[in-house]
């Protein structure tokens, strides 16, 4: 399919004989936020696993156009390490010169604009930056697909904002976000097209392109799609 | 919370000195008293230091023992399979030895006035608590940071190098505390069998000889030099470590 960035299909899953996931399809264009919206434990950080190369699906087909990068629920970040030496922790690993790495890491900090926190530690930074700073981490190598888990636990009304006005910003410049979560008002400011997953094991019960409704229409998409379920 | 501590600790030298008071009494000054102790080590300061300087040296020798010990069993527990267990059964059968077998079987082996035994007695003493201290680091270290290992495909040394072994840290500065207290109780033990010098060589003897205020002097002594390194170095550098994992 023409400007399809990832695409599943039937994918199933299953972790000590409990089925977890139960043929979920979904589709992901270019350059679209698609978000995965469902209440906790239907199985929606399993999916993002798959789609990030992290878990194997039992059986279906995964498709992904391009590279990815997962950003985990709850940011991750080392304590141990400033937020530029957090940034740069996938250059690292991928052998790049540290020049190198801490330039590109600063401009992808630039671009969120959280180059003054760089020298701060995690337990400095407040839970928005912190976000931003899991987000730059996931950004700096340059990923076709950005993944991210359960973005908004924790944050308040305006890192909220502040972080839908990032997510927003992705998206814009042609990077596919796939994002994870149970907040559905939260979500929906930034959704291009949903699905929803509900039950145990989690089953799609909608698929839905939003991109010509308002924020509100947007979040009553979607909790109309879960009460489905 | 300096002040807390510090009237904590003045405390408890009042009620320590109490009860060994009314021992005192109670053994018709057989034990001897706070000030007959206190009087025996001003009188003879040269001694007493030596030999407390020597079960220092027992002693960190055996941290050192104890914790070269807890690397290597961090680095094949982190192997996962069989790893794991046998790092665990390790530590429990050498958690399940008292220090007085150790010596024992230590001295016939390498002699008794080795300074190796106090050493590795109190290094195999000291490092269960400092292996359970790594052990619980590395699982916390798997649940916080397991995601982020997975989604970077970090694994294998690559993992421990990045993510276990700083994650680690603050437990293995926690395990430390434990591990070089235990060092400095159970070194005398081995010290006392052989006679090889330390604060353990003394006790013997003086109990021996029925030297009673030189036997309290000294265990003071070691109960004091102990009590300094955990108010004075420990203790503070387990609170900085917290802040490592904030």
């Amino acid at each position: 399919m023409d400007g399809v960035a990832v695409e599943l299909r039937n994918v199933s899953k299953s972790f000590d004989r409990v089925r977890v996931l139960d043929s979920v399809s979904l589709v992901a264009r270019r350059g679209e936020v698609h978000v995965i919206v469902g209440p906790n434990g239907v199985g929606k950080t399993t999916l993002l696993k798959i789609i990030a190369g992290v878990l194997r699906p039992d059986s279906g087909e995964v498709i992904v156009r391009g590279s990815v990068s997962l950003v985990p629920q709850g940011d991750s970040l080392l304590p141990w390490r400033t937020a530029l030496r957090n940034i740069t922790l996938p250059l690292e690993l991928s052998g790049l010169d540290g020049v190198e790495a801490r330039e590109a890491a600063k401009r992808v900090a630039e671009g969120l604009g959280i180059s003054r926190y760089l020298d701060m530690y995690p337990r400095e930074l407040s839970g928005g930056t912190r976000r931003k700073v899991a987000i730059a981490r996931a950004l700096v190598t340059n990923p076709d697909v950005l993944l991210l888990d359960e973005p908004y636990n924790g944050l308040d009304v305006d890192s909220v904002r502040s972080l839908n006005e990032t997510i927003r910003g992705l998206s814009s410049g042609g990077r596919t976000i796939i994002l994870v979560s149970h907040q559905v008002a939260e979500a929906a400011e930034v959704a291009d097209s949903f699905t929803a997953i509900t039950g145990r094991p989690g089953r799609v019960t909608a698929s839905m392109d939003v991109r010509g409704l308002g924020p509100e229409e947007r979040a009553k998409a979607m909790k109309a799609a879960l009460e489905v379920g | 919370m300096r002040a807390a501590r510090a009237a904590g600790y003045l405390l408890a030298a009042i009620i320590v000195g109490l009860v060994w008071q009314l021992a005192s009494w109670a053994s018709g000054n057989l034990i001897p008293g706070p000030a007959p102790a206190m009087a025996y080590l001003a009188g003879h300061p040269g001694p007493a230091l030596g030999a407390v300087a020597l079960t220092l040296i027992d002693a960190v020798g055996g941290y050192a023992v104890a914790a070269s010990l807890a690397i290597l069993g961090l680095a094949i527990y982190e192997l996962g399979g069989l790893g794991e267990p046998v790092v665990e059964s390790f530590r429990e059968v050498l958690h399940s030895v008292t220090p007085v077998a150790w010596s024992l079987a230590l001295l016939i082996l390498l002699g008794f006035s080795s300074r190796a035994v106090p050493i590795l007695v109190s290094g195999l003493s000291a490092f269960p608590p400092l292996m359970t201290s790594l052990i619980e680091g590395l699982k916390v270290s798997r649940a916080r940071f397991g995601d982020l290992a997975a989604a970077l495909r970090l694994r294998g040394v690559r993992r421990m190098a990045y993510i276990d072994l700083p994650a680690s840290v603050p437990y293995f500065i926690s395990g430390s505390r434990s591990a070089i207290g235990v060092a400095l109780i159970v070194s005398p033990v081995a010290e006392a069998f052989g006679t090889a010098g330390g604060i353990g060589y003394g006790l013997y003897l003086f109990f021996q000889l029925h030297e009673y205020a030189a036997f309290v002097a000294w265990s003071l002594l070691l109960v004091l030099v102990m009590i300094v390194i955990d108010a004075a170095a420990l203790g503070p550098l387990e609170r900085w470590s917290r802040r490592w994992m904030e």
